[in-house]
């Protein structure tokens, strides 16, 4: 960890001096933004050699593609060596591209760039992440079908106030107990499907990917406006289809039990913490005038916000709390020191998609974004997928995804594709275990519940390939269809 | 050779060295559940997973999958047993004794019948 800070301090400060070559940098882009709002195709010609001149080698896209096999494949074919090795890896991978951008390219501006977004990304995250787990809920209810229902409904609105993060953490426990006489992996799959995933498909805050387009400039509201008409009927299908699963479910061997039906909750305190982080998620220079932007400092007064409320929301936890849930540091450490690999690295394959899908626009509809976005953000990171298609989508029309201006034009002249890859990198985070940040932690917790999941083929064979495929498709087939 | 009951009662602990703990009673292990892995076979004398020995006077459980469970488990993590005490009968399920064991200081383990708040599901 200290390596890795002393690593990230030394390429800040090289950032640091670069600071003219950034601002003329920035400059430039900006009067290539303005030149894409007046008259698009004369846009098109002046980002697109920009682009070329900045161009790195599409060898540079190996750390990409080696870091996210190995998140793919570690945990599953050599597991104790990536478990002890993984935050070398991740940060190795980085330093590779790190290197080759200062040294070969001297381009620090996409450097600085993405580490802020990172640390933004990061910074939301943990702070979710600790502040729901000094929340424990119990629930001193009988298991029924509907009740499962509603909780699993009340998870996937929850996602988008607390994230999928949060949300997982606080309910994946009552349910769990609430199950314990009937529990079936099945139950804990939608819960991943609708909870960890699909569910936070509505805000920033609901999941990683769509926080990333809020960092780079789509408003707050835009995906609750545009998607909601997709999320609401993929989240009742889905409730549908676990209830006639549920309902087949005779196994009460805990029914003589008796229930009080009373809801506690312990750790009201952290829920001020939640409040906070949400408040927080406003507080950018981009949404309030007033904020003081902190260049060329990669971190703002919302991450710093934010990493205070990860040490005080553990410092004043209630210890019941976190002793009920079990709370331990690995999760978000995982995700720090993974993606801090991951964003480093996308650095060239960002440039490339966005470049590739300049040349070849016109054959890429929204369609092939939705089905594109969605099956790699199953097998990779969602997050990652989210911002390369974003990137390729703004190559499409040659505008720059870096830019605030052309974020704002793309929002209302291409509302579809953008609603096409925030619902798909969404949605099919939930295809298999690796997906999404909090199905392994889902999966990690049921298991140290004592109850068994299935392997990762067994979870896409049995569950992904037979519900949700047909079901992405049918939302494919509604509303993105022939369309774009 | 102390009898299980009288371990929970007089509070008495454990031993952890690694990845090795050691009961002070005799008992056959059900399921294991610790750190997002369940365990349920443990004939196994493979690289992984947990291997039981039964001795005179103790049990001991080497879990594999750890080099040091003092350093690798939080504060917050228990080790989640289902035994059955040797000589009782392991299809009578009101035999079944749900524990938990957390590694403490100077390599002591504290044993303690799971309470209903910990999330367990035999």
């Amino acid at each position: 960890m200290k390596k890795l800070l002393l690593l990230g301090l030394l390429f800040f400060v090289v950032a640091s001096f670069s600071e003219t070559k950034v601002f003329a940098q920035e400059a430039n882009h900006a009067g290539v933004v303005k030149q894409t709002q007046v008259v698009e195709n004369q846009a098109e010609a002046t980002s697109g050699e920009e682009e070329e001149g900045e161009l790195p080698s599409g060898w540079m896209v190996i750390p990409f593609i080696v870091l996210l096999g190995m998140i793919a494949t570690g945990p599953l074919f050599y597991q104790h060596f990536w478990e002890k090795y993984y935050p070398l890896i991740a940060a190795s991978l980085g330093i590779i591209v790190v290197l080759y951008y200062i040294i070969i390219l001297q381009n620090f501006h996409s450097l600085l760039h993405t580490t802020a977004e990172y640390i933004s990304f990061i910074a939301l995250l943990s702070s979710l992440f600790v502040a729901s787990g000094g929340i424990l809920i119990k629930i001193d209810k009988k298991s029924t079908p509907m009740l499962n229902v509603a909780m699993l409904f009340i998870g996937a609105v929850l996602a988008n106030i607390i994230g999928t993060t949060g949300a997982s953490m606080v309910l994946i426990r009552p349910f769990l107990r609430v199950n314990k006489g009937r529990v079936k992996p099945y139950q804990i799959i939608f819960f991943i499907f609708l909870v960890s995933n699909i569910g936070g498909a509505l805000t920033p805050i609901g999941d990683p990917p769509l926080f990333m387009g809020f960092l780079k400039g789509v408003d707050f509201f835009w995906v609750i406006e545009h998607v909601w008409i997709i999320w609401l009927p993929t989240i009742l299908l889905l409730l549908v289809i676990f209830y006639l699963f549920d309902v087949r479910n005779k196994d009460e061997s805990e029914s003589s039990q008796s229930y009080s039906g009373k809801i506690e909750i312990i750790g009201l305190k952290s829920i001020w913490f939640l409040v906070i982080i949400l408040i927080s998620v406003f507080i950018d220079p981009n949404v309030i005038s007033w904020v003081p932007d902190l260049m060329p400092f990669p971190v703002g007064i919302r991450e710093i916000i934010m990493f205070a409320v990860v040490y005080f929301s553990f410092r004043y936890a209630d210890k019941e709390a976190l002793k009920g849930n079990e709370f331990e540091w690995e999760p978000i450490r995982e995700v720090a020191y993974l993606f801090i690999g991951i964003f480093w690295t996308m650095v060239p394959a960002l440039q490339l998609i966005a470049h590739e899908a300049h040349a070849f626009g016109s054959q890429l509809d929204a369609g092939v974004f939705y089905w594109a976005t969605g099956a790699l953000s199953g097998v990779l990171d969602n997050t990652p997928t989210y911002v390369n298609f974003f990137s390729a989508a703004f190559g499409k029309f040659g505008l720059n995804p870096d830019s605030i201006k052309d974020v704002k034009f793309f929002m209302e002249n291409h509302s579809l594709y953008l609603e096409a890859i925030s619902v798909s990198a969404v949605f099919f985070g939930s295809l298999t275990y690796i997906g999404n940040g909090p199905n392994f932690m889902v999966k990690s917790i049921t298991e140290s519940a004592g109850v068994k999941m299935p392997s990762f083929f067994a979870y896409i064979i049995k569950y992904s390939l037979i519900i949700l495929v047909p079901v992405f498709a049918l939302v494919w087939y509604v509303f993105f269809f022939g369309r774009g | 050779m102390k009898k299980l009951e009288d371990v929970l009662k007089e509070k008495n602990h454990g031993l952890c060295y690694g990845n090795r703990i050691l009961l002070p009673f005799n008992a056959m292990v059900l399921k294991v559940a610790v750190a997002g892995k369940v365990y349920t076979n443990f004939c196994s004398k493979a690289k992984h997973g947990v291997l039981i020995n039964h001795k005179d006077t103790f049990t001991e459980m080497y879990l594999l999958d750890f080099s040091d469970l003092k350093s690798e488990l939080s504060d917050y993590d228990l080790i989640k047993v289902v035994m059955v005490e040797d000589g009782k009968d392991v299809f009578d399920f009101s035999n079944h004794k749900r524990l938990d064991f957390k590694i403490g200081e100077n390599h002591m383990v504290t044993i303690e019948e799971m309470s209903e708040d910990v999330l367990f599901v035999e």
